[in-house]
């Protein structure tokens, strides 16, 4: 009899290896090889390299004044993403719900952006931005809307905000309506009768039922957006100068370009990395302990 | 009940402003798409004269989108 | 049954994942060369060349002269020439070579930039010494330095050169009665006749930062060739005891470009800028005649000149910069070097380059050539022939790159002079360090 267990199992790994085998090869190596180099000093170019122990980690936090401008401004886009994005996500999703006839409608047309891909988005806004917006400007005679959108370092952060937002936001209020949906009518009815606002009822009622959905997409947001790329790369490539860098473009640079200092670069994506798994964590311990089931 | 109608409008007013701005990238970049190069620096917003196909059918060519769609997961 | 079918569809799953992985590892074992030799009997010995070179741009005209290289080869030698050519996109044609490189995978000959990547890989031991080959002395004198190494072994054969300074508006030029300056003050002079008849004098694209780039070398370049003690600046930053605060007069010609230029400059695309130009809506550009081609699809009509940018009022100063990029090297560790230097060679045939060349549009490098160029490389030509012109300096990428984002913060008010002098200072002793 153990034999149909022992079977179960073989068969069970039989499907998940070719899985595995990709995981391995495409995943975990790469990163085993990338925390590898990251204390040696290879410049991906010559054949020996030296092992420098913490030198490029100390380095990265005490004298690369542009990482740490990178940090500082990615933490800030990820600190108004997470409140916008989830913010704004939860706002339509509640205010879809509330119609009858056109829900269906105006959800398919704010998923729309999500559709289209985040570097194009960053082209199509680009090309609002630097032609579209200053013309319409001068014809309308609205000035303010003629700003140096991508060129001017202070205009330029929410610039790529807007962008992020335009393309991410729909996302997040599927998951928000579907989430909404679970709530079931005879709780919100029970708070009606004893007499609830509308405000009290989202706020008790609601707002715990969908606590899970919450916590997946804070997760969401916080994970993508200190990974933040292309939308910076599409619009201001991170510039001027190196203004509006993103971690993930510094890294880029410190890599393929610069002085090609791979074991540097991957020194810093380690610190990224690690940054990531510790606000992820903390994120998810809190939000996990304010779930309610029905 | 009447007291609902204020909030109505101001809900259904955000939701109309919303999607005008998630749509109008898109229809800038479709309108625009559609214009020869004199008609788009003239105005962005107009309305195409005539609908000039061929920039399509150039973009296919010349950056060879076929080849790239196939390799696109 | 059922347990049979289970292990069956995972084993072909697991096969086909194997085989996609094999597939591509066994492609790339079996192009190395057999090297039996039957040279002399009927049979043609057959061998494989691999050709790497970054961008797909000349695939056609490369294909038609290895064609006709496939044809020399096997007329003379007997040899019949596979040739594998690899032109992948040049934002990641570097990568892929350094990696090849590394792993003990290169290709026999492959592409470089002469001027930014020569030094770093002959550091790394990859180029061989071409010196005695017969190309060599028909290199022209102006460009033979740049495919020298720092030991002054000729280690590549040139493709591309550039002969630059700024580009500018000849009807403008014509309807204002200006014709290019010599020294800062006639510039300016220039710029308030411009601005005097309401023409914007400077077309300023600073959003890639390549652009902003370009002063370095033609600020460096001139000043090192004309004042005495400049002259070995190169030499002493490679050795940390120089500083680019000797270069500060390089801010007067950037100050002048940037204050009488167009506006939202950091909103500007290299494309769009050649656009703009094209269109008459500034008189110069600082940038170089690469931009040709996108230049004459926006305005065909469009009639532009080459001239060199003055820096300062010393009219020995104002030059043309002549720099080599795109050259041929061949691989140290070749298996195919007898195959690989004729090529080489072949690239500057006696009977056959000058067509090459003519048809890539390339300047002339080497004696055999006597095509008939651009107007406006003649007249870039013109200044050189005059020895009005200077080797592009080599200063290492790194510094050439955080210039350009130096400079964009420059003009953006986020860094002053002495910050951006102190930028490249930093940026070069790292450079040296790492390099070392």
């Amino acid at each position: 009899m153990e034999l149909k267990g022992s079977k179960k199992y073989l068969s069970l790994a039989a499907f998940v290896t070719p899985a595995l085998i990709l995981y391995t090869l495409f995943l975990l190596i790469p990163t085993i090889g990338g925390i590898y180099y990251s204390f040696t000093d290879w410049d991906g170019l010559n054949q020996d390299y030296n092992f420098i122990g913490f030198g490029n980690f100390v380095e990265a936090l005490r004298d690369d004044p542009d990482f740490l401008h990178s940090l500082w401004f990615t933490m800030k886009y990820v600190v108004f993403m997470i409140v916008l994005q989830n913010g704004l996500a939860l706002l339509l999703a509640v205010f879809i719900e509330t119609r009858r006839r056109t829900k269906g409608l105006f959800r398919t047309v704010l998923f729309m952006p999500n559709m289209i891909s985040i570097i194009i988005s960053a082209f199509m806004w680009t090309f609002v931005f630097s032609q579209v917006l200053p013309q319409l400007a001068v014809k309308t005679g609205l000035m303010f809307l003629d700003q140096s959108y991508l060129g001017d370092p202070k205009v330029s952060f929410f610039s790529i905000l807007i962008v992020s937002l335009w393309n991410g936001v729909g996302y997040l209020m599927i998951i928000y309506i579907a989430a909404m949906q679970g709530v079931p009518q005879s709780m919100k009815e029970a708070a009606m009768i004893d007499g609830a606002t509308p405000f009290q009822s989202f706020f008790k009622v609601t707002l715990p039922m969908i606590a899970h959905a919450i916590t997946i997409c804070l997760f969401l947001t916080l994970n993508n957006a200190f990974k933040v790329y292309e939308v910076v790369f599409g619009l201001t490539g991170g510039g001027p100068g190196r203004a509006t860098q993103v971690i993930t473009m510094n890294i880029y640079e410190e890599a393929f370009s610069n002085n090609f200092r791979y074991g540097y670069a991957n020194a810093k994506s380690v610190i990224l990395f690690v940054m990531i798994l510790i606000f992820t964590l903390i994120q998810i311990k809190m939000t996990k302990k304010r779930e309610v089931e029905a | 009940m009447r007291a609902k109608r204020i909030p109505n409008l101001f809900i259904l007013a955000v939701l109309v402003v919303s999607s005008a701005i998630a749509l109008f990238p898109i229809y800038m970049a479709v309108i625009n798409s559609l214009k020869t190069q004199g008609e788009m620096f003239e105005s962005f917003l107009s309305l195409p004269t005539s609908l000039h196909f061929e920039n399509y059918s150039q973009a296919f060519v010349k950056l060879d989108l076929l080849h790239s769609a196939l390799n696109s997961p | 049954m059922k347990r049979a079918w289970k292990g069956a569809v995972s084993t072909v799953l697991a096969a086909a994942l194997l085989a996609g992985c094999g597939g591509n590892g066994g492609g790339n074992a079996d192009s190395s060369n057999t090297g039996s030799a039957d040279a002399g009997s009927g049979k043609p010995r057959s061998v494989t060349l691999r050709l790497f070179v970054e961008g797909p741009r000349f695939k056609e005209y490369f294909d038609k002269y290895i064609e006709q290289f496939k044809a020399k080869q096997l007329a003379e030698k007997n040899i019949e020439v596979n040739v594998q050519l690899e032109m992948p996109p040049t934002e990641n044609a570097a990568q892929i070579l350094k990696t090849r490189l590394a792993s003990n995978d290169a290709p026999d000959v492959f592409s470089l930039h002469a001027i930014n990547n020569i030094s770093q890989y002959n550091k790394a031991g990859y180029l061989m010494d071409l010196s005695d080959q017969p190309f060599v002395d028909k290199l022209l004198d102006s460009v033979k330095p740049a495919v020298t190494n720092e030991e002054g072994k000729v280690v590549a054969v040139p493709l591309e050169t550039l002969s630059w300074g700024y580009l500018y508006n000849k009807k403008i030029f014509s309807e204002q009665g200006i014709t290019p300056p010599t020294t800062l003050t006639e510039m300016k002079a220039a710029v308030d006749k411009l601005k005097a008849a309401n023409i914007t004098p400077f077309l300023l694209s600073y959003k890639d930062a390549s652009i902003p780039q370009l002063f370095l070398p033609l600020t460096v370049g001139a000043l090192v060739n004309t004042e005495d003690n400049k002259k070995d600046f190169i030499e002493r930053m490679n050795k940390n005891e120089g500083s680019f605060s000797e270069m500060k007069s390089m801010f007067e010609v950037i100050d002048l470009v940037n204050k009488n230029g167009t506006d939202k400059a950091l909103e500007v695309g290299a494309d769009d800028g050649a656009a703009a130009f094209a269109q008459g809506k500034a008189a110069m550009w600082v940038e170089g005649p690469w931009y040709a081609e996108s230049i004459l699809k926006s305005n065909p009509d469009m009639e532009f000149g080459v001239a060199p940018l003055p820096i300062n009022d010393n009219p020995e100063a104002t030059m043309i910069n002549l720099s080599v990029s795109t050259s041929l090297a061949v691989y140290s560790g070749s298996k195919n070097k007898e195959v690989a230097i004729d090529f080489v060679n072949y690239i500057l045939d006696d009977k056959d380059s000058n067509a090459f060349f003519e048809s890539l549009k390339f300047n002339p490098v080497a004696t055999v050539h006597t095509f008939e160029s651009y107007p406006w490389i003649k007249e870039a030509s013109e200044y050189v022939k005059q020895g009005k012109a200077y080797q592009d300096p080599r200063i290492p990428q790194s510094v050439k790159d955080e210039v350009g984002k130096a400079l964009q913060s420059y003009f953006a008010g986020l860094m002053t002079q002495d910050e951006v002098m102190k930028a490249l200072d930093k940026t070069w002793q790292s450079s040296n360090k790492v390099n070392k």
